[in-house]
C-alpha cells in the first residue's frame, strides 16, 4: 500500500502531502496561474500525434483562458471572487483526460488541487504526466508546483479519507455506486461535493435535414458523430450511446440507411481495434436485447458499429462501449420531450434549431444537461452536468464595509 | 438417435458431426417452441435456427445470459433442480435441471468417466469437505459435480475438514482399510487438491499408485501460485506415486458434457459435445491452432436452451482428430478467461483494488 507522488515530483515524501494543503490559495485568473496555463496550452497543442491532449490544449488556449475570464468576472454581481481553498479530485477509470478539465479550471479559480488518479495506467495519462512535469519544474512555476499535488495510490488507502478531510471541494468520478462509496468518506461539514456520475448520452438527429444536407455536409456529420462516439471507446458519459431519429418513417429509413454505412466506414478506418473483452460485452448486450419481448432489430455491422433498433427511445440503460448503438425514430420532438430524465445528461443534435426544441423544456419535462451539435459532445464547458464549475470553485464574498 | 453410441472418445468424427447436428437440430427446434426468449435470440440475432448446417453456424447462447434471466424450455413445476455456478465473479448462473435432462447428464457422465475409471466401482476420495453438499438453496456447481461422481465410488471418504484442513488420521484408516483394492478413485477441485492436499501432506509418504485423479475447476488460482500443469502432476507423481491425472474442464451450464484431459496434455471433446472456437474481434469460426474464444455444443440440455453456449474462455483448438493418446474426433486447450472489457469511461474511480 504505496503511495506514489507523480506531480510534482517524485521527491515529495507522502507525509507532506496534507500540509501542501494548509497554504492559501490566489485570487481566480491570478496572471501566474493564467501564464502557467497558456504555456501548458502550448505544451499540449505540440503533441502532434495525441489528438487527446492537442484538445486539452486547444481548450486551454490562451484566447479561450481570456474568454472564461472575462465571462466570469462579469457574471459575479458585485461579488468578489476567492479560491474555495484545497480541492480533492478523485478521477474517473480512464477516461484519459476529462478529469484534467476540471482541475484546470479549479486551478484557474486559485484552489489548491489533489489529484489521486486511477491504478490504471495508460499512455496518455502517462504522456499527460510528462508533459506537467517538465513545466512545473521551471523555476518560474514553483508557485503552480506548489498547487497541484497529483497521486496514484491503492484503493482502501487511508490517505484518501485524511485528503477528504482536508478538502474544502471534493470532486468525484465515478459510477453511481463508486460516488455513493466516496460521499461516505468523513469530510468537514462544510466541504462541497461535485459528482459526475453515471450519465447516458444520445444524437438527435432530423432525418429531413440530414437527407437534404450537401454531400459535404453530410460527410462531416458522420465524421463528427463518429469523434462523439469513438473517441473514447464510447464509454464517457457524454458520448452517444442511441441515436434517435425526428422524422417521418420514410426519411429515417433513407437517412439511416445512408447514416451507418458511412459511420461504419470511418470508425472501421478511425476507431481502435475491440478487444476480446469489448467484443464479448457487445455481443452479450446485443443478445439480451435480442431476448426481450419487445421488438427489436438487430443489425451487425462489422467489428466496429452494432445497431440495436427499437421501437420507442431507451434513453439509458448501460453502456458497452466500442460501436454498439440504440436506435430509433419518433415522430417529432414533443414524442421525445417526456422520454427524457435525470438519467440523460448530453444531447448532441444535428438539423434542429432552438425553437424547435422548446418542448424539451415544457412544464414537466426533464430538459438534459446539455444540447451541442454533433461533434461537441466531448468538448468540456466550464458549465457541465448542470453545474457552473466556477462557481463550485470559488467563494462569491459579500464586501460591504461601512 | 442416441448420442451415446458407442465408447465416448472412439467416434468416427464425420459419424459425431453427423449425430451432433441431427440431435441439436431436434434442441434447437425443441428449445425454440419452449422457450420464448430463445426464439427471438436465433430469429433476431441470427437470422434463423440454421437447422441442418454445420454446427459452427448455429446460433449460439453468451453465457452470461444465463446470469442475466432464467432460461427456461419446460413448466417450472417440472424444474426438480436449480444448479448455480460459483459465481466468483459476480452474478451465478442458475441452470434449471427437470429429471430428463439430469437423467442425461448422469449417463453422459457415465460414459465420460467409464472410459478412465475401471470397471468395477473404486473406494472413492473426495478431496472436499462434506458440507459442500449441504448448503442450502440451489445446488453450487462444486456439490454438483460431486453428486454426479458419487456413484463411481464406494465408501466415499470427505478428506477434507470443514476448515479444509486435512483429515490425515481418516486418510490413514481410509487407504488401510482398502489397501487390497485393486483401485482407487480421487476427485476434486485443482484448487482444493493443491492447496488442501498435495500441499499439506506431500511429505506424509501416502501412497496412491493404484489411484485415478480427475480433477477440475479451473487454473485460475493456481496461477496466481505460479503452479503450472507440469508442477501439478509431477508432484503427484513425486510424493504419492500418482500417474493416472485427468483434468477435466466443464461448464455449469453444460453439466455432463465433460471434457477430458488425456496423457498428451489436451482436452477432448466427448461423442456428445463438440468445441468451436472463434475468432475474438469477428467472432466467426476459427480453425486449428489460433487462439480464440470457445464455444461449446452439448447434446445433453433439454430443459434450459444450454446446447449451444459462448463462453468467456480463450482456447485453442489443437487437433480435430487423429491425437497420439488414441481419442478420436477434436481436442483443445484452455488459456483462460478473456480478458474483461477495458472499463475506460468516466466510471468507476474504485473498481481497481
Amino acid at each position: 500500500m504505496t503511495v506514489e507522488v507523480l506531480l510534482p515530483t517524485s521527491s515529495i515524501a507522502p507525509g507532506e502531502i496534507l500540509a501542501r494543503l494548509q497554504r492559501r490559495g490566489v485570487a481566480p485568473f491570478s496572471p501566474e496561474r493564467v501564464r502557467f496555463v497558456v504555456e501548458l496550452s502550448a505544451a499540449l497543442l505540440a503533441q502532434r500525434d495525441a489528438p487527446e491532449l492537442q484538445s486539452l490544449g486547444f481548450f486551454c488556449r490562451p484566447a479561450a483562458i481570456e474568454r472564461l475570464r472575462v465571462e466570469t468576472m462579469a457574471a459575479q454581481r458585485g461579488a468578489r471572487l476567492m479560491p474555495r481553498g484545497a480541492v480533492l479530485h478523485v478521477t474517473p477509470g480512464n477516461v484519459d483526460t476529462l478529469f484534467m478539465y476540471s482541475w484546470l479550471l479549479s486551478f484557474l479559480c486559485g484552489n489548491l488541487d489533489v489529484l489521486r488518479l486511477s491504478d490504471r495506467e495508460s499512455t496518455t495519462t502517462e504522456r499527460l504526466l510528462g508533459v506537467l512535469r517538465t513545466l512545473l519544474q521551471e523555476p518560474a512555476h514553483a508557485n503552480a508546483a506548489a498547487a497541484l499535488t497529483v497521486l496514484r495510490f491503492p484503493h482502501g488507502h487511508p490517505l484518501l479519507e485524511q485528503l477528504s478531510l482536508a478538502a474544502d471541494v471534493r470532486v468525484f468520478w465515478g459510477g453511481d455506486e463508486t460516488i455513493t462509496t466516496l460521499r461516505a468518506m468523513r469530510r468537514r461539514p462544510q466541504t462541497r461535493d461535485v459528482c459526475f456520475g453515471d450519465r447516458s448520452s444520445a444524437a438527435v438527429l432530423n432525418a429531413t435535414a440530414v437527407l437534404s444536407a450537401s454531400a459535404e455536409v453530410k460527410e462531416g456529420l458522420a465524421s463528427r458523430f463518429v469523434t462523439d462516439a469513438y473517441w473514447f471507446d464510447q464509454l464517457a458519459c457524454a458520448s452517444p450511446r442511441e441515436v434517435i431519429w425526428v422524422g417521418q418513417p420514410a426519411e429515417f429509413e433513407a437517412a439511416r440507411g445512408w447514416f451507418w454505412g458511412a459511420v461504419r466506414q470511418r470508425a472501421e478506418q478511425r476507431a481502435e481495434t475491440p478487444d476480446v473483452g469489448t467484443v464479448l460485452k457487445k455481443e452479450a448486450a446485443l443478445q439480451q436485447l435480442a431476448m426481450n419481448e419487445a421488438p427489436v432489430r438487430v443489425e451487425r455491422h462489422g467489428p466496429w458499429l452494432t445497431v440495436i433498433g427499437l421501437d420507442v427511445p431507451a434513453l439509458g440503460g448501460e453502456a458497452c462501449g466500442g460501436g454498439f448503438f440504440l436506435e430509433s425514430a419518433v415522430p417529432d420532438v414533443a414524442a421525445l420531450a417526456p422520454r427524457l430524465g435525470r438519467a440523460n445528461q448530453t444531447l448532441t443534435t444535428f438539423g434542429f434549431d432552438a425553437a424547435s426544441l422548446e418542448p424539451f423544456f415544457a412544464d414537466g419535462a426533464w430538459p438534459p444537461d446539455r444540447i451541442v451539435p454533433v461533434g461537441q459532445a466531448l468538448t468540456f464547458s466550464s458549465l457541465w452536468d448542470g453545474l457552473d464549475l466556477f462557481v463550485e470553485f470559488t467563494r462569491r464574498l459579500d464586501l460591504r464595509p461601512g | 438417435m442416441n448420442v451415446f453410441e458407442g465408447a465416448p472418445f472412439s467416434l468416427e468424427p464425420a459419424r459425431k458431426q453427423q449425430l451432433l447436428e441431427t440431435a441439436v437440430d431436434g434442441l434447437s427446434l425443441r428449445h425454440a417452441q419452449a422457450c420464448p426468449p430463445y426464439r427471438r435470440l436465433c430469429e433476431r440475432a441470427f437470422g434463423s435456427q440454421h437447422l441442418g448446417e454445420p454446427l459452427e453456424q448455429r446460433p449460439f447462447v453468451h453465457v452470461s445470459l444465463f446470469k442475466q434471466r432464467r432460461l427456461l424450455s419446460v413448466p417450472e413445476a417440472e424444474v426438480f433442480k436449480w444448479v448455480r455456478s460459483s459465481g466468483t465473479s459476480g452474478q451465478p448462473s442458475e441452470i434449471a435441471l427437470d429429471r430428463p435432462t439430469a437423467e442425461r447428464q448422469a449417463e453422459a457422465l457415465r460414459s465420460v468417466l467409464g472410459a478412465i475409471l475401471p470397471a468395477r466401482r473404486a473406494p472413492l476420495l473426495v478431496i472436499d469437505n462434506e458440507q459442500v453438499l449441504r448448503s442450502p438453496g440451489p445446488m453450487v456447481a462444486r456439490a454438483a459435480g460431486l453428486v454426479g461422481v458419487m456413484p463411481f465410488g464406494f465408501d466415499p471418504l470427505f478428506a477434507l475438514d470443514q476448515n479444509l484442513e486435512p483429515r490425515t488420521d481418516e486418510i490413514r484408516a481410509w487407504l488401510s482399510r482398502h489397501r487390497d483394492a485393486p483401485a482407487l478413485f480421487v476427485f476434486g477441485f485443482t484448487s482444493l487438491v493443491w492447496q488442501h492436499f498435495v500441499q499439506p501432506l506431500s511429505q506424509l509418504g501416502l501412497e496412491l499408485g493404484r489411484a485415478t485423479l480427475v480433477h477440475g475447476g479451473g487454473w485460475k488460482k493456481l496461477e496466481q501460485h505460479a503452479v503450472s500443469r507440469v508442477d501439478f502432476r509431477r508432484a503427484l507423481g513425486e510424493h504419492f506415486d500418482l500417474h493416472r491425472v485427468h483434468d477435466y474442464y466443464g461448464l455449469v451450464e453444460q453439466l455432463g458434457a465433460i471434457h477430458l484431459e488425456c496423457a498428451e496434455g489436451v482436452l477432448h471433446t466427448p461423442s456428445f459435445a463438440e468445441v468451436v472456437v472463434r475468432d475474438p474481434l469477428t467472432l466467426a469460426p476459427i480453425g486449428v491452432g489460433v487462439e480464440g474464444v470457445l464455444q461449446f455444443i452439448s447434446a445433453l440440455p433439454e430443459s434450459y436452451p444450454g446446447h449451444s453456449v459462448l463462453t468467456e474462455d480463450l482456447g485453442t483448438l489443437v487437433l480435430k482428430d487423429g491425437c497420439r493418446c488414441g481419442r478420436r474426433g477434436s481436442a483443445f486447450l484452455v488459456k483462460g478467461r478473456a480478458p474483461r472489457a477495458s472499463p475506460r469511461g468516466c466510471s468507476d474511480t474504485l473498481v481497481s483494488a
